[in-house]
């Protein structure tokens, strides 16, 4: 099976926001990066299949600058075969035009599945699985916390409000990855060794005009500091009377 | 396995920190080495120090499952050629892991440190064909450990005269004596004996190291009782008595055990070295943090007291100049240049550095830093050992001034 895993890069979810001077965008200055967290579930997922059924090919994807080698790099050092920079110098927000450049990147390629995570969790725009599989004309399985593959059918369960969702399908598909999935393995020092013998190739990606505009961006009120109303028992009625009069919760 | 953090952390809180340690290491080390090192570190943060505390206050070793997980990893064959199973790295990877696990727990990092650099490097420095292809693939795996048989009731830093020893019966070598101090003997599958066989020899030419099974007839383990220092860390004894092995349990040369010994102590050193500033690391950030956090008078952190910057800029000062002498020992060492002295100097000086600065660091941090939560008297404690471990300070100048003397 040839699967492609769809990843990108993000700032680190420990790493403090600046908005920049245009209203509009994040500072770079300062931030760290890293692989998208949900996008780990699903190359550690694809590097499964492809350890299950003893052959196939494992490729991930990204759209950004030069500076998402690094992230690519790791994908390969965890057992991937090869890599692929869709570049551009655009800040690319837009689930569309991102499910756009990279359908037209995957037509060109041996691929029977898309493995992605839920979403990426700097824009949380959680559009990029369903957009694809549509513009690819595959299934698709979006949010899976379990999957197993038989007989070339993938059974895949879902966390629906309430309840747990099965669904079956077969390739072609694109699914998308929660949390849970799997635990991600780390790269081992082998792996960063062989990763540098593989396959990391660039191309222009092509980008549609983005559907979407940033008006602007601002960061969530800073948070109040918090108010000790007594200690024990003999404090309850006043942060009762706090809960209801003052954050109006009760 | 990884354990991925989403939403772990509120994105938009204070900065943390970042470590100062990574800022110094991406100038010191080319862009693999790093990688490598950020996964271990990853790895350190997620699956050791989430742990640690629990392990201390209940008295654990390493428990077996963090050994499986360093295994898969990797971290026990970092510098064992992928022919005999191992990740093909070098000395420099293995001092790496050390700044990256020993940040956290010098006897975690010291568990797979001291099975490398004192149990499978001298079989792959020593080693006949036979005996590498038997065991070198079990040892990079983590499945299997040697511990090195050196110190003794009665033998420390005199080590070219062991009280052990090894008389020839036959066919046969005829072990007697005990071995203490042996780091890792609790997981060990066996150990490397450094026993006297030619006590008329001339002086470094009276031992002969022999491999002998931990499961062998008449060999007793016991794991040592009332350590204080590398708690989580394996330190035994062993007893030999009466055990027979044949001429193939030879490491080296007959006679000349103690060449191995020595030449196996001096990468180990690097490794003690890497742990010191690990903790010294750990400290800085700690401290930093810390003088940032604590307000005392005027409503202001006391971060603002010269005093308090001089012991935190004192550990920066010493952190960057011990990475960077580091590391060039490193290279001098992967080109096989490094001098028994510049070895020992690197090692007494970084544990030195790191442990007196740790008492100046504690002192900053007040009250809180005699709690086992707050970090500092893990690595207060520790440091002890990188003093007096794999050659004491003391008895390693007497090494450092030889060239100093000669005319």
């Amino acid at each position: 099976m040839d699967i492609v895993v769809c990843i990108k890069r993000v700032p680190a979810t420990d790493t403090t926001i600046k908005i920049a001077a245009d209203g509009k965008s994040i500072e770079p200055a300062g931030v760290s990066f890293e692989l998208n967290a949900y996008d780990e579930f699903a190359l550690e997922q694809a590097l499964r299949i492809k350890e299950q059924l003893g052959s196939g090919t494992v490729t991930v994807v990204t759209i950004g600058s030069k500076d998402a080698q690094k992230e690519l790099r790791d994908t390969l050092a965890r057992g991937a075969d090869k890599a692929v920079l869709l570049t551009t110098d655009q800040w690319v927000f837009d689930g569309a035009s991102t499910a756009a450049a990279l359908a037209a990147w995957i037509k060109s390629v041996p691929c029977n599945l898309v493995l992605c995570g839920r979403q990426a969790v700097d824009s949380d725009n959680n559009q990029l699985p369903a957009n694809l599989a549509a513009r690819l004309g595959f299934a698709c399985v979006t949010e899976v916390a379990k999957l197993e593959l038989a007989d070339g059918t993938f059974t895949a369960e879902r966390d629906i409000e309430g309840a747990r969702e099965v669904v079956t399908c077969k390739t072609p598909a694109v699914i998308s990855c929660q949390k849970g999935l799997n635990e991600p393995r780390y790269a081992n020092l082998k792996g960063i060794m062989a990763a540098k013998k593989k396959p990391l190739e660039e191309a222009a990606a092509s980008l549609p005009a983005p559907a979407l505009e940033i008006v602007s961006l601002t960061l969530p009120p800073a948070r109040a500091a918090g108010k000790i109303l007594g200690t024990g028992v003999d404090a309850v009625p006043a942060l009762i009377a706090a809960l209801r009069d003052e954050a109006k919760v009760l | 396995m990884r354990s991925v953090a989403i939403g772990a952390a509120p994105r938009y809180a204070a900065p943390t920190m970042a470590r100062r340690i990574d800022t110094y290491l991406k100038d010191l080390i080319g862009d693999e080495k790093l990688a490598f090192y950020d996964a271990v570190r990853d790895f350190g943060d997620a699956e050791i120090a989430p742990h640690l505390l629990h392990w201390e206050r209940e008295h654990q070793l390493v428990p077996d499952s963090c050994i499986q997980a360093m295994g898969e990893l990797g971290l026990f064959g970092l510098p064992i050629a992928e022919e005999h199973g191992g990740q093909g790295g070098d000395h420099t990877d293995l001092v790496l892991m050390g700044l990256a696990i020993g940040y956290h727990s010098q006897a975690v990092a010291i568990t797979p440190g001291a099975a490398i650099s004192l149990g499978a490097k001298p079989l792959q420095l020593f080693g006949t064909p036979a005996q590498k292809k038997a065991h070198l693939p079990a040892l990079a795996r983590g499945e299997r450990m040697f511990v090195f048989g050196l110190s003794e009731p009665g033998r420390g830093s005199d080590a070219a005269n062991p009280q052990v020893t090894a008389v020839r019966k036959g066919s046969k070598w005829v072990v007697n004596g005990e071995k203490c101090w042996s780091t890792n003997a609790r997981w060990a599958s066996h150990v490397v004996v450094h026993a006297l066989t030619n006590p008329s020899g001339a002086n470094g030419k009276r031992s002969t190291c022999l491999i002998v099974p931990m499961d062998q007839k008449g060999v007793f383990y016991q794991e040592m009782q009332g350590k204080k220092v590398w708690e989580q860390s394996s330190t035994g004894s062993i007893m030999f008595e009466n055990v027979e092995v044949g001429d193939d349990a030879i490491l080296g040369t007959e006679n000349d055990g103690f060449k191995v010994m020595v030449t196996t102590l001096n990468g180990g050193r690097l490794f003690i070295a890497s742990l010191a500033l690990a903790s010294l690391a750990f400290a800085l950030d700690k401290t930093r943090v810390y003088a940032e956090e604590r307000i005392q008078f005027d409503d202001q952190p006391i971060g603002r007291f010269q005093r308090v910057q001089d012991v935190i800029v004192d550990m920066d000062i010493a952190l960057e100049r011990g990475l960077t002498w580091l590391m060039h020992c490193c290279r001098l060492y992967e080109q096989d240049k490094l001098s028994r002295e510049q070895a020992a100097k690197v090692k007494v000086d970084c544990s030195r550095s790191a442990s007196d600065l740790l008492t100046l660091a504690m002192e900053v941090c007040g009250g809180v830093a005699c709690f086992d939560e707050f970090g500092l008297i893990r690595h207060f404690n520790d440091l002890f050992v990188t003093r007096v471990g794999e050659g004491s300070n003391f008895a390693l100048k007497d090494l450092i001034v030889r060239p100093l003397r000669k005319n």
